[in-house]
Parts: C-alpha cells; sequence; structure tokens
C-alpha cells in the first residue's frame, strides 16, 4: 500500500516539469527559439510618447466630502535598447486645480511617502512605482476616500517624479496607468477647475 | 406632499450648483509625439559647431502644435535617473544652440524635420557636456488635467582637448536562481574627465546550447558616475536552465564576462521541483528496502 502511494505521489510530482511551456518572444526581431533585443541602430532609434488625453474628475462634493478617481494611459514606444525613463511635473509652478480665483491645493505628499488623500486636495499615483504599492487602484466617482494613497505632482521648478523606466526596448509600446484623484467637500467652489502636466520621456 | 416635492427639487438644484467639473472633457482622443534620433554623440572643437536635425512625427490622431528647446541633462542615480535641472556653475547650454524653427504645427501622420547647430564657445574648457533638445506639444487647454507632452534627443557633447578617459566594470551580476524575467546586472564606473560610451554585448543560451537571445546595449558611462546596467529578458522563459555569456567593449578593449548559469522557476514551480525530489527520495528509500528484503 505504502509502495504504492509513493508512487502515485512521485508521478503526480513530476508532472508539473513536463506540463512547463517555456514561452519567450523577442521584442523586434520575433521568432520563437532565438532572437535579438533592441536592434535599432545607433543614430537612428526612435521614441514615442502617447497619452489617452484630457482627465475627467468629476465630482459633486457633499458636506463630508466625496472623492473621484480617474486615469491617464500614458504609453512608451521604442526601440531603443537602452530602455527609457518616463516622468512628469506641472507646466507651471502652480500645482493646485485652479478655477479663477478659486484652487484645490495639490497633495502634500511626495512620491517616497505618499498618503491618503486628504479632503479638499488633488494627487496623483502610479501603482508599484515609488512609495505607492502595488494597489491596484480603480476608478470611481463620487465615492467614499480612495484607500490607495496619492501624492502631490511636482511644480514645473521641481525635479520630475517618475512614472516608469525601464533598460529595455518598449516595442510594442508599454502603458502605464497615472493616476489622479480628487476629494471634496461642500466648502469647495463650484466651477471648472484645470491643472497642466507635462510628461517627458527619454531614453536610458 | 406638495413639501416633499420641493425638497426633492431643491435638492437637485443644490446638486447640480455644486457639481464640480475639474475636468470635463473626456480623455477620447489619444495623441502621440515621435522623435529620431533619441540621442547623439558626437566630439566637438571649442570654437567650431556641429549641425544636425532631429526628425518629429504626429503619431496622433488630433492636430497639434509644438514647440522646441534645449534643456540641461544630468543624472541622479546610479540607475541614471534624468534631470533637467540646470546645476550650479555648469556653462548655459541653451545658448549654444540655434534652430531653423522652435515652433510649429503638425498634422495627424505628418512629420517635420528640424535643423540644429552647436556652437561650442572658444573658451570652453575640454570635457563633457550634455544637453537635451526637446520638443513639447502645446494640446489646447480645455479643463481637467491636461497632459502636455515632450520627448527629447540627448546630446553627449565632448569638447575636444585634453582629458582622461579612465573607467572600469565594477560588478557582473546573476543571481543562480530567478523569477521570470531573467535580469542580468552589470556595473561601469567612470573615473575619468570624459564620458565613454560601452558595447554591451549578452547572450542568453538554454542549457544545452539550443536557443540562444541576444542583447546589443550601448550605453554612456558618465564622468564620476556609476552606472548599473539592467538587461532584462523581457517576455522571456518562464522556466528553465540557461548559461549567460557577454562581452562589454570600452574605451578600446573588450571585457569577456565569466559566464554564469541560472535556473528559472516562479514559486509553483520552485514548489513542484522541491516535491518532485522529495518523492524521488521517498521512491529511493522503499526501493531500498525492498531490495534489503529481497536479499534477505
Amino acid at each position: 500500500m505504502l509502495r504504492r502511494l509513493t508512487a502515485i505521489i512521485a508521478i503526480l510530482c513530476w508532472i508539473p516539469l513536463y506540463v512547463v511551456t517555456v514561452a519567450a518572444d523577442t521584442t523586434d526581431t520575433s521568432t520563437y527559439g532565438s532572437g535579438s533585443y533592441g536592434d535599432c541602430n545607433y543614430g537612428s532609434c526612435t521614441l514615442t510618447l502617447a497619452t489617452g488625453g484630457t482627465v475627467n474628475l468629476n465630482v459633486t462634493p457633499t458636506g463630508s466630502g466625496l472623492c473621484t478617481v480617474q486615469s491617464n494611459a500614458v504609453t512608451v514606444t521604442t526601440d531603443d535598447p537602452n530602455g527609457y525613463t518616463t516622468n512628469f511635473k506641472t507646466t507651471t509652478t502652480t500645482t493646485a486645480l485652479t478655477s479663477g480665483s478659486d484652487t484645490i491645493a495639490a497633495s502634500s505628499a511626495n512620491e517616497s511617502s505618499p498618503a491618503t488623500l486628504a479632503m479638499n486636495t488633488w494627487g496623483y499615483r502610479v501603482d508599484s512605482t515609488s512609495g505607492f504599492g502595488a494597489g491596484p487602484t480603480s476608478s470611481q466617482t463620487n465615492g467614499s476616500v480612495p484607500s490607495v494613497t496619492f501624492a502631490g505632482v511636482p511644480a514645473s521648478n521641481q525635479s520630475s517624479d517618475l512614472i516608469k523606466s525601464s533598460s529595455s526596448a518598449a516595442n510594442p509600446g508599454v502603458t502605464t496607468d497615472v493616476w489622479y484623484g480628487v476629494c471634496a467637500n461642500s466648502t469647495i467652489v463650484p466651477g471648472t477647475y484645470t491643472v497642466q502636466v507635462t510628461y517627458t520621456a527619454v531614453t536610458n | 406632499m406638495l413639501t416633499k416635492k420641493a425638497i426633492l427639487l431643491c435638492t437637485l438644484i443644490l446638486g447640480c450648483l455644486f457639481t464640480l467639473l475639474p475636468a470635463s472633457s473626456v480623455g477620447a482622443a489619444s495623441s502621440g509625439i515621435t522623435i529620431s534620433p533619441t540621442s547623439v554623440d558626437q566630439q566637438i572643437s571649442p570654437g567650431a559647431n556641429y549641425s544636425g536635425e532631429v526628425q518629429i512625427l504626429n503619431k496622433g490622431d488630433s492636430d497639434y502644435a509644438y514647440k522646441v528647446y534645449v534643456a540641461p541633462y544630468n543624472v541622479t542615480d546610479e540607475e541614471y535617473r534624468p534631470d533637467f535641472s540646470p546645476l550650479p556653475g555648469a556653462p548655459d547650454l541653451a545658448s549654444w544652440f540655434s534652430f531653423s524653427r522652435t515652433s510649429g504645427h503638425l498634422k495627424t501622420g505628418a512629420y517635420e524635420l528640424v535643423k540644429y547647430v552647436v556652437d561650442v564657445p572658444k573658451n570652453t574648457k575640454p570635457g563633457s557636456y550634455y544637453a537635451v533638445i526637446f520638443v513639447e506639444t502645446q494640446d489646447k487647454p480645455t479643463n481637467g488635467v491636461i497632459a502636455q507632452k515632450r520627448v527629447g534627443t540627448v546630446l553627449y557633447i565632448r569638447a575636444a582637448g585634453k582629458a582622461v578617459e579612465e573607467g572600469k566594470i565594477d560588478a557582473w551580476s546573476v543571481p543562480w536562481l530567478q523569477r521570470d524575467p531573467l535580469t542580468m546586472t552589470l556595473k561601469m564606473t567612470n573615473s575619468g574627465t570624459v564620458h565613454y560610451r560601452a558595447r554591451v554585448n549578452t547572450t542568453v543560451s538554454d542549457f544545452f546550447g539550443g536557443s540562444t537571445y541576444k542583447f546589443d546595449q550601448h550605453p554612456a558611462i558618465l564622468p564620476f558616475k556609476l552606472r548599473r546596467i539592467d538587461i532584462p529578458w523581457q517576455n522571456g522563459a518562464k522556466f528553465g536552465l540557461f548559461r549567460i555569456n557577454g562581452t562589454v567593449q570600452y574605451l578600446g578593449q573588450t571585457h569577456t564576462l565569466p559566464t554564469q548559469y541560472v535556473l528559472v522557476a516562479n514559486t509553483p514551480m520552485r514548489i513542484g521541483m522541491l516535491s518532485a525530489l522529495l518523492a524521488f527520495a521517498l521512491t529511493m528509500i522503499m526501493f531500498g528496502k525492498k531490495v534489503r528484503r529481497a536479499e534477505k
């Protein structure tokens, strides 16, 4: 009986080693079995930065406050074998969401030590980057204060915050979601609030 | 009844009044900007100039205006995180550049060439100088979080003259047990006064030499900076035993990296392998007992 049991265990344990499929795909010359990564010639490499457009953060505040979280897809495509870095900051020294003379302040937390969004502030997060943690972040409109952490977007006269850094080519493109969140209560003056951010991509 | 309706109506009106629109235009259309080349490495004598061009392309589905300008380029850590802030005491490289145009308008699918000239002043000290030519979109302001995009061509300029070229391989690390993606790490230092460019060729082959994957990188190593070069095998094998070979060419020498062997296995696979080994050991023990009984 013991011998049969041992034999069965042995067979069951070896099975996974044979059902494993070894998958490999190169980014440029993609043939299974061999390949080469990042093969643009020096001086001819290209870099593309694309985004999904303006981000909606509509919120209808209540006395105690509500929050909205939405994402912006940032896609980088490059055949440069040294990889790329994407970062961002606000386009001007103003970091607040602004509607005329009314403002919603940026979160005072930074990418190294992000924090839960405070009421009447806005911020951003990138899952699994810097100190943000894995998330996953999900979109919401007029919801409660999100449990994930956010940071303020740095001003144009400060160092940029990292979105993504990769030491290999990105072809096809690699998309990173930048999440924006805002929390507002009824002390915020209704209006159309805006802020401009500048995404930057360079190769490493 | 009337009071209830009035309260409901007031609530709706107040709700509408207090609706904030910090970002209202739907993020429908995607917009993209492409630049080529991504970097230029050029030696220029003080008092001389260099002419080049960058190509920009609108890969989005809407037209946009753009502007062209120069910013300083520096790196901040061993992963070479880029920084575009001016360094104290460093020359203003923007004054070295002149462009055939500093702004324009790109239609969807269209491309343009922007020519530039770098004039290195006569009194420039020999050494390395870095700048980035940025092309930045000027998307129309609407409302909400408005995203401008900028892409850059990094210029590694070496002002000709007496300079010290010195560097070395600091570390070559390939842990023997890894999860997907298999990653090799090379660290290089530059103790000279000018940057140099290394050529890192690495190959990953299966244990029997059947399949080979090649990686070819040309990182620039800046003076007095340690550079960590991670070489990940993206979309590579999830499981297997692999052999890593490589060479590094820099400053006129070729260095062969020591061969490394790596087992790539994720957690379930490791548990499976351990279980298999245990089962094998158990089988052998039982077989041994059976043999001993048969001998008796």
